[in-house]
């Protein structure tokens, strides 16, 4: 892990820069959200909403983290052969990657949180910064089934040869259906439903208490436990990856 | 020259669409974004299928405007690479080249618009409104035909750049946006009545007014002053193409080498 964790490091101040103005995408694209609602509705647009979209925005940078970067990490790892020596070194490929996800999650999510978290102290009060970083802390712990679906897609990657059409659909269906920018109440019963067999939902509804409603309910707390049967299958999926390219002794010729 | 313009069209087309997989799945997903970025704007509405109603053909109109802008973004590698010299060296005129390939661009849209089309009928349970289908006709026309021109201008700039990416991203919401993809006649008026200052207004903005049959201005007048915006794109277009082609003869590169 602190091998993986340096590495990463490593990687991601040689592009703080970029990584960085992501923290500023937070607050702008949920002002233009929120400027869109103003005109469509003549100049009523409710600034609870607003508030909802941001913390949507920080979640949805999360997410992406969760799903499409990762993709692209391991692609990273497969197109360039390290993949092989990270599978004959001590440090195991899969703890590398969650290293590199530990890292985005410190760089980029805790960049957007700290943003979006001053936004609220200015609305609702100091109490609800310290309740928005502690929300970003807990739905970095419970990604977890996300980063599994993440591990099940990579089954693919072999071959489709290129992460791209994973990682789109993936990072757009973690927005489409997780009730992020907007609460999946406005689906009819059967996309309400399958957003409910997806881990995002459930997600992102109890960060999202924490941080406006400085509530955990309980409920979604044994639902969200649930969904971490979705971590257990994306490891699975991953030593069987893991097995196969051994077997074959492809690891990087794609 | 309409044989030439066909054979631009058909060629970039059948390139754009290749591998099929990786074109379906970027469809699929622009698609998808569009419909989380019209519900969550939407979502601010107090009856979100009246909103999306009137916010369904601006997000078309977008979609296909990002198809034209990006395709036009890629021109900086093919000038790069030396493709564009090809285009100079061949009897076909830079402008004809440009026009064909962002209408083609347009075209490649065709199936993220008809996604969106089957998305918002799973979410609302009805297809949007068309109040005025032969006013649709003629604005949609102008729109593509205008933007096509439009998008050929940004083709010229973005070769003299080094990386478009940041300039095209912001050209694709600063034009839809300020031409009326979000149909001023749901603005408060005195925000509204910006949008006749704006001369993609006229080119942007009776697509979405004809399918709700509610206009800013009178109708008519719209679209004829649509169509001579159109027009002045193109001699735009003309001019700015004759002078990149006249640049590069006299220097050899096109500004991004």
């Amino acid at each position: 892990m602190r091998a993986g964790l340096y590495l990463a490091l490593r990687l991601s101040l040689r592009q703080y820069g970029v990584l960085l103005s992501v923290s500023m995408l937070v607050p702008f694209f949920a002002a233009l959200f929120y400027l869109g609602g103003w005109a469509a509705t003549g100049g009523r647009a409710d600034p609870n909403k607003f508030l909802y979209q941001l913390v949507g925005m920080v979640l949805l940078v999360m997410a992406q983290s969760a799903s499409s970067n990762i993709l692209w990490n391991i692609y990273m790892l497969t197109s360039g052969g390290q993949l092989e020596y990270l599978a004959a070194s001590p440090s195991r490929p899969l703890v590398v990657l969650l290293a590199f996800y530990l890292v985005d999650l410190i760089v980029v999510g805790l960049g957007a949180a700290v943003m979006a978290a001053f936004i609220i102290a200015t609305m609702k009060g100091p109490f609800f910064a310290l309740a928005t970083l502690f929300a970003t802390a807990v739905a970095a712990v419970t990604s977890l089934p996300v980063v599994g679906l993440t591990l099940v897609l990579t089954y693919f990657l072999p071959s489709i040869r290129n992460p791209t059409p994973l990682s789109t659909i993936l990072s757009v269906a973690v927005v489409f259906f997780g009730g992020v920018l907007y609460p999946v109440t406005v689906f009819p019963e059967v996309l309400q439903r399958l957003s409910h067999l997806l881990p995002f939902a459930v997600w992102a509804e109890f960060a999202r208490s924490v941080a406006l409603s400085l509530q955990a309910p309980l409920r979604q707390f044994g639902l969200l436990m649930g969904y971490f049967a979705y971590f257990a299958l994306g490891l699975a999926v991953w030593g069987l990856l893991m097995r196969r390219l051994r077997r074959s002794g492809l690891h990087h010729a794609w | 020259m309409p044989g030439n313009l066909l054979r631009e069209l058909w060629l970039i087309t059948r390139l754009s669409f290749r591998p099929l997989s990786f074109f379906m799945a970027s469809m699929l997903s622009t698609a998808m974004w569009l419909v989380v970025v019209l519900l969550a704007i939407a979502w601010y509405g107090g009856d979100i299928s009246q909103t999306a109603r009137f916010l369904f053909w601006g997000t078309a109109v977008f979609l296909i405007f990002s198809e034209q802008t990006w395709g036009a973004a890629m021109f900086n590698t093919l000038a790069r690479t030396g493709v564009v010299d090809y285009v100079v060296a061949s009897p076909e005129k830079l402008h004809a080249y440009l026009f064909a390939s962002s209408l083609a661009y347009s075209v490649v849209a065709a199936p993220g618009v008809l996604i969106l089309l089957g998305i918002y009928y799973l979410l609302l349970g009805e297809l949007p409104p068309l109040a005025q289908p032969v006013y649709f006709a003629v604005a949609f026309v102008i729109f593509v035909t205008a933007t096509a021109l439009l998008v050929s201008l940004f083709t010229l700039l973005f070769i003299r750049l080094r990386n478009p990416n940041f300039v095209a991203n912001a050209l694709q919401w600063a034009v839809p946006l300020s031409g009326g993809m979000i149909p001023p006649t749901a603005m408060p008026p005195e925000a509204a009545q910006f949008f006749l200052l704006s001369p993609f207004h006229y080119v942007i903005a009776p697509v979405v007014y004809s399918t709700t049959g509610v206009w800013l201005a009178d109708q008519l007048t719209t679209l004829a002053l649509g169509a001579v915006v159109a027009v002045a794109f193109y001699v735009l277009a003309l001019y700015a193409a004759k002078s990149a082609v006249g640049r590069y003869r006299a220097t050899g590169n096109w500004g991004v080498e």
